[in-house]
């Protein structure tokens, strides 16, 4: 098979640099499109603040796709994304010492709060832990895949669940 | 908590009362995402903006590769004075720049510019390779073929060949059967196609390039095969593909052909067996392979911006000085700890060269196609050829920068010198008698150089033409009407792009084109550009707010 550089490639890329095909990798729109809810979603939880939340992963993927070339080899894009776009969010709210604005349950624009008890336990646990949290129960990540994403050891991630889901059960006790 | 529960919950063995937490954690978590449904700004906002960012590291990156040479540079590329040459010749606009020179003042003469009358037409062609004006003035288009969008294009665009008399109204000669057809050019009232023969099976066979030469603007061909003799390597495994480009410009001194060959084996199956694992790329450099470790470089990814954010940080471009180390490592690629495997051919026991083939074939008389030696060095990636009255010109890529070869007959070639630091040339070609270079500087301003042939150049003056900085000429033509090119820079404030159009029909007498004014909006950037012997025509592409963009065709036609 002949690879020619084709108008379509020669019109995404720098005609400098002729397409290389190494493997097959997703296009951004594609994951964009898979990542982008995902990630605003767990932010959202982690932040407790759905308008930071937005704000942060229109920044983590803008960042993605001026690295694309690079992001989109990792193991966990994605956790690399929530990674860059928490760390956005939790520098720009030390900035700006902005509040959390997670918005209350019967507003109009407001999430659905499913279980209002581990919404409110949640919400007392330090955001490392409850970063944690998101990664393994809402992401469903591996252990691996959450300090991939965390920029943690392993170890560390077991050591904060398990911190985390005592916490959670102690405060979930008291609400009984 | 006791021992035995650390262990347990460290191994992943919750007591139930976990589990049964976990359960609950998950599905109060999906009934938290089943209720939001976030939009944020798009794909193409992120698209825009990663743009921007990218190209200000890339930016950095190229004035911090080239900063050495630019110093050299500079000590000999002093400015002069304005031009010496008698313009008496050329039909008078206002002047609005002037000119720099070493080596000499280079004359302009016996040129018919004239004024434009300036105009927007909705456009016929869509993406274009192949653009020029033919010996008898007409312009010729290698674009899309009618219909085709984006959305139905598929692997590859189908293409057609355009011809048009006056830039606005375009006749279109299907390419059915004749799909190889990727570069054309024309000399002396015949095409010249080149491309790659379809149909080659299995991946250890050589490619076959066709030449194809037409006398009906496009609408057939006879065709013959290049004398290639890219082969596939021997003893070095299996191919895994080939990867072929091809360079095609005709001229009164002859039509040039350049096949570019590049067989791609299984790197991977290269490294030490306990490098055989995932998260490795393996890549080939000028000497052998190297395999980057890309977790790395996730890690210092993490760490950079972690740190950048922490200290309140914003990434502009030139402030690479105040970055984390982290950042710095990133942003200009020099990540020495991600290398963990590097060989040359030498020490793998293979013969480089074999995968790397460049060949160059010159017919002086429009018909036999001859090998001759190629100036290319095999990993050197050839960006434009060129022809224009007096030979040809070629460009290409190797570090730190733009490379420009000149040569009046397509066989022996000569590295133009004295010439400033460019990041690109978009255009090259006679006018007045002189050779004309058109691109952009690494400092992001249009740059136009003229010579004489003497081995000077001369620089025009645009600092009072452009009123943009940091941007990139994307677009220009060089002809009977003059040297035109489109200048694109990005304004932070407004998050806008701005297109201006520049005409000179002198070295020292420029005009700008109330291009915004004429195609109702100015965000966004020119594609093509085509400068022929009553006309110029252009492609603008408007961005329209990260809505689906618009194209229109800018015609300036002399006035009559």
């Amino acid at each position: 098979m002949h690879v020619e550089t084709t108008l379509q490639d020669q019109a995404m890329t720098d005609e400098s640099h002729p397409v290389t095909v190494t493997t097959a990798r997703p296009d951004f729109t594609a994951f964009y499109r898979e990542v982008y809810p995902k990630v605003a979603k767990a932010l959202a939880v982690t932040l407790r603040d759905v308008e930071l939340a937005d704000e942060a992963a229109d920044e983590a993927m803008a960042r993605c796709y001026s690295r694309w070339s690079t992001v989109q080899r990792y193991d966990n894009a994605a956790g690399w994304v929530y990674r860059v776009g928490l760390n956005w969010a939790l520098s720009k709210r030390r900035r700006t010492m902005r509040e959390p604005k997670f918005r209350p349950m019967g507003a109009p624009d407001a999430p659905d709060v499913a279980d209002p008890a581990i919404h409110e336990a949640l919400g007392e646990l330090d955001m490392d832990l409850r970063a944690v949290v998101v990664c393994r129960y809402m992401f469903d990540w591996s252990v691996q895949e959450t300090a991939d994403a965390l920029g943690i050891r392993p170890g560390t991630v077991k050591s904060r669940s398990h911190r985390a889901l005592e916490k959670l059960q102690s405060r979930l006790e008291h609400m009984r | 908590m006791t021992d035995n529960h650390e262990r347990n919950a460290m191994d992943g063995i919750d007591d139930k009362v976990d589990a049964r937490l976990e359960a609950r954690l998950r599905s109060h978590f999906e009934g938290v995402a089943d209720g939001m449904s976030p939009e944020g700004a798009g794909v193409d906002a992120a698209m825009t903006v990663g743009t921007r960012m990218g190209r200000r590291r890339r930016a950095l990156s190229s004035v911090a590769a080239v900063a050495l040479v630019v110093v050299g540079i500079g000590a000999a590329f002093f400015v002069r004075s304005a031009l010496a040459g008698d313009p008496a010749d050329i039909v008078a606009l206002e002047p609005t720049g002037g000119s720099s020179a070493v080596g000499g003042a280079v004359p302009v003469q016996g040129v018919a510019a004239a004024d434009l009358d300036w105009y927007a037409v909705d456009g016929t062609l869509g993406y274009t390779t192949s653009l020029f004006s033919a010996s008898d003035g007409t312009l010729y288009a290698l674009s899309t073929a009618p219909g085709v969008t984006w959305a139905n294009a598929g692997p590859t665009l189908p293409k057609a060949i355009y011809h048009s008399e006056d830039g606005e109204t375009w006749e279109v000669a299907l390419l059915d059967g004749n799909e190889w057809v990727t570069k054309i050019a024309e000399r002396g009232g015949t095409l010249y196609a080149l491309g790659t023969a379809p149909g080659v099976a299995g991946f250890d066979a050589p490619p076959e390039y066709l030449i194809g030469t037409s006398t009906d603007a496009g609408a057939s061909w006879e065709t013959s095969a290049l004398p290639t003799e890219a082969a596939p390597p021997p003893d070095m495994g299996p191919v895994n593909f080939v990867e072929v480009s091809s360079h095609l410009a005709a001229g009164p001194k002859g039509v040039l052909a350049l096949a570019t060959t590049r067989f791609h084996i299984d790197l991977f199956s290269l490294l030490p067996p306990e490098l055989q694992r995932g998260n490795l790329d393996v890549q080939s450099t000028p000497d052998g392979i190297r395999a980057i470790d890309y977790s790395i470089y996730e890690q210092l990814d993490m760490q950079c911006y972690a740190e950048m954010d922490e200290a309140g940080l914003e990434y502009t471009g030139d402030n690479l000085d105040e970055m984390p180390e982290s950042c710095r490592q990133l942003f200009t690629d020099d990540v020495p700890d991600s290398v963990v495997f590097s060989a040359t051919w030498e020490e793998l026991g293979f013969d480089g060269a074999s995968l790397r083939f460049s060949e160059l074939f010159v017919a002086t008389d429009g018909t036999n196609f001859e090998p001759v030696p190629s100036p290319f060095g095999e990993d050197e990636q050839v960006n434009r050829v060129f022809a224009h009255d007096l030979g040809f010109v070629a460009t290409s890529w190797g570090m730190p920068q733009l490379t420009v070869r000149i040569s009046p007959d397509g066989r022996t070639w000569e590295t133009a010198e004295n010439l400033p630091a460019l990041s690109d040339v978009l255009a090259a070609g006679t006018y007045g008698g002189s050779l004309a270079l058109v691109g952009t500087s690494f400092e992001g301003l249009p740059v136009v150089v003229w010579s004489d042939g003497s081995g000077g150049w001369e620089q025009s003056d645009l600092s009072g033409v452009v009123a943009g900085a940091n941007g990139w000429v994307t677009a220009a033509g060089i002809g009977e009407q003059g040297v035109v090119f489109a200048y694109q820079t990005w304004d932070e404030l407004s998050q806008r792009s701005t297109i201006e159009v520049v005409r000179g029909v002198a070295p020292d007498n420029w005009e700008l084109v109330p291009v915004s004014d004429i195609v109702g909006g100015g965000d966004g950037y020119v594609e093509w550009m085509v400068v022929g012997r009553d006309v110029v025509a252009a492609r603008v592409v408007v961005s329209n707010n990260f809505g689906p963009p618009t194209a229109a065709q800018l015609v300036g036609a002399v006035e009559k």
